[in-house]
């Protein structure tokens, strides 16, 4: 085999012998000219379709595009559709849901996506294709996805970030709502809490809101975390909620992967904003499961503890809602109690109150104004025990 | 280098042969159990048995486990695009199943492996590198018949668009662009018994393995200027050398070129995680 020296010195001819034939070999095309034919991004922007998770941008600030920036969360980016997949439509900021073709350009934000039911996806470190991972107007390099979902993320070409007037990218927390000083006091929170994506949650949110308004309270639904879709604030609009925020309002394309400190400043930023128009009730939702990294932290968090009277825990069935029960033991806000698709089975309430000792109400029960005036109360007078037992 | 050539203590061979995991192992005697596992994926004709008595002198001079999956004809007629076996089983699932069997079984984390093959085995290994990037410490392919190209565009396995293709996979190329990577073909690498010829992987990558290995070190160099990563690729064609292993280990030393390159390997992750573009704050 020869020695050592022999062979390194026979190793590097090897390799400079084989780059210097690489010189002469013609590279292959380049895979993303179209970037650089783009001469006025902005313009192009001005005529492409901007996503709902968008809709607080002052589009009067876009300057141009940046080509060469890795992308953060929130940053807006101009992008080109090359195939369609799970998502065919964009919600628009107007809440239409604009068809999709291929090779429209679209603006979004970029965001990180946690969804059982759907993507698993996170910002690339870079300005290559990538996917739509949501109708809100989302991209990111989706990783994993549901089985259900046979045709795959739709597939889009980052043209450049969006940048404003200093030639930097502009990014959804630019154009968040101010945080505030203490304005006025703020309102107590029933929080929404669920086992998982699609346990109900939502609709829970919606109906309660419909009773505590019958029962003349000024009520906002907050949303705190999730990823930026249009779906769930307009079915509260809907509903008839006072006011709509949700963390999108404070700046955040998504919550996936944000520090916990983020989703806590953007509650209490939406929170004053609800106290400041006169809310006196909110109902909060927080998204996917208690399983969830966020959703646990927040729920665990001090400050979470501090805002929130009382929980309505929405579960598919009594299964899943004793285990978050379970859960939620390490919690000191009490659980007022259970809703969501279990409730419009008369045997899994059942069931579920064998299990918790909790008792269930479904969609209309939540929609009068005494059952949801009486979880109300029940939320201000175990905060009382709370404050009193500190 | 003397240790790459001594012969193998038979004990230390463990062939284990089940019906969802079936690899050849090799334990050297001074092994060290942090190092990541040299794993090696055989070729078309499966000779896994004869390359490992080869190799495992490469585990040896490393003090590292040897792992050999074996992809049987019946049950893996198209391991080296990930397909489906005749169990249904997809290649890559079987091969994650032999790791952590062998893993278990050897007392060694597969969570990173070294990644060695050979035709249809660098095939293979390629395509698992771009699908777990985290997972691969260095990629060494030797003589691959063909390439999945890092373009966006095309449908795997001849490019990265999975949908339909590889069920819930999804290819990051700014993450498998900067796997550590050696290319090593022979220079004489141009017959095309045993290489897979249609127009259209013609028309793409070339009608030689030779052809083919330039063209993909060339395009995924470019890819990770695109992505603004550092590329992470090495060359290597090999003078008077042509497809048979036997004749790349005894003429074209191929045991001691695998051998540097996996002594390289530290250096070139640290050029590869400084490129990463990053924006100031």
């Amino acid at each position: 085999m020869g020695d050592i020296q022999s062979i390194d010195a026979w190793r590097s001819r090897v390799v400079e012998d084989s780059e210097k034939i690489l010189a002469e070999v013609a590279p292959p095309q380049d895979p993303a000219p179209e970037a650089r034919r783009i001469a006025d991004g902005a313009a192009v922007a001005a005529a492409a379709p901007w996503a709902f998770s968008t809709r607080r941008v002052d589009r009067s600030a876009v300057t141009g595009l940046d080509k060469s920036s890795a992308p953060r969360a929130g940053d807006l980016v101009l992008a080109r559709v090359d195939a369609l997949g799970h998502h065919a439509n964009l919600q628009l900021a107007d809440g239409r849901r604009r068809r999709l073709f291929v090779d429209d350009h679209i603006v979004i934000a970029y965001g990180n996506r946690y969804a059982c039911e759907q993507f698993e996806a996170r910002v690339p470190q870079h300005l290559g294709p990538c996917h739509l991972v949501a109708g809100g107007g989302i991209a990111a390099l989706a990783l994993s996805w549901h089985d259900r979902i046979s045709r795959g993320p739709t597939r889009i070409s980052p043209l450049g970030l969006l940048t404003g007037p200093a030639g930097r990218p502009l990014n959804l927390g630019d154009f968040a709502l101010e945080p505030r000083g203490h304005g006025a006091a703020l309102p107590p929170v029933i929080a929404i809490v669920g086992t998982a994506m699609d346990a109900g949650k939502t609709q829970t949110a919606a109906y309660l809101v419909r009773g505590l308004r019958a029962a003349g309270y000024r009520t906002g639904y907050l949303k705190i975390t999730g990823t930026g879709a249009g779906g769930d604030t307009w079915l509260l609009h809907d509903a008839g909620a006072d006011r709509v925020l949700d963390f999108t309002d404070a700046g955040m394309a998504s919550t996936y992967l944000a520090p916990l400190e983020r989703i806590e400043a953007a509650m209490d930023t939406l929170l004053q904003d609800m106290a400041d128009h006169g809310i006196d009730t909110v109902v909060m939702e927080v998204a996917d499961g208690v399983y969830q990294r966020e959703t646990r932290e927040l729920i665990a968090s001090a400050r979470f503890a501090a805002r929130v009277r009382g929980i309505v825990i929405a579960a598919r069935d009594a299964m899943g809602a004793s285990a978050a029960v379970t859960s939620l033991a390490a919690t000191t806000i009490p659980v007022l109690a259970l809703s969501g698709l279990l409730s419009a089975s008369p045997l899994q309430r059942r069931e579920a109150q064998q299990a918790t000792g909790l008792s269930s109400a479904n969609r209309e029960e939540l929609a009068t104004a005494a059952v949801a005036a009486a979880l109300r109360d029940q939320a201000l007078a175990a905060g009382m025990q709370r404050a009193v037992g500190a | 280098m003397n240790s790459i050539a001594s012969p193998m203590p038979p004990h230390a061979l463990q062939r284990v042969s089940q019906a969802r995991t079936d690899y050849l192992s090799y334990l050297p005697r001074n092994v060290d159990r942090g190092l990541a596992p040299i794993v090696f994926v055989h070729g078309y004709s499966r000779r896994v048995h004869e390359q490992v008595e080869v190799l495992h002198r490469l585990a040896d001079a490393t003090r590292r486990a040897l792992i050999a999956p074996h992809f049987t004809r019946e049950l893996h007629p198209r391991y080296q695009r990930l397909g489906k076996g005749s169990d249904g089983q997809r290649a890559d699932h079987y091969f994650d199943a032999c790791l952590a069997a062998a893993g278990q079984c050897l007392g060694v984390s597969t969570k990173r492996v070294m990644l060695l093959g050979y035709s249809g085995g660098a095939q293979f290994c390629h395509r698992w590198a771009m699908t777990r990037p985290e997972r691969v410490e260095h990629l060494i392919a030797v003589a691959a018949g063909w390439y999945t190209f890092p373009n966006p565009d095309l449908a795997f396995p001849y490019g990265l668009a999975t949908a339909g293709r590889l069920r819930r996979v999804s290819l990051d190329p700014a993450s498998f662009l900067t796997v550590p990577t050696t290319v090593l073909v022979g220079a004489e690498d141009r017959d095309s018994v045993n290489l897979r010829r249609s127009p259209r992987i013609d028309a793409q990558q070339g009608d030689t393995r030779v052809e083919r290995a330039r063209r993909w070190v060339l395009a995924m160099r470019m890819a990770a200027r695109l992505y603004r990563v550092d590329a992470n690729i090495a060359y290597q064609e090999v003078p008077g050398i042509d497809h048979d292993f036997d004749n790349f280990v005894a003429h074209g030393h191929l045991l001691e070129l695998v051998l540097a390159a996996i002594q390289e390997t530290p250096r070139l992750q640290d050029g590869g995680s400084a490129g990463v573009n990053s924006r100031a704050a």
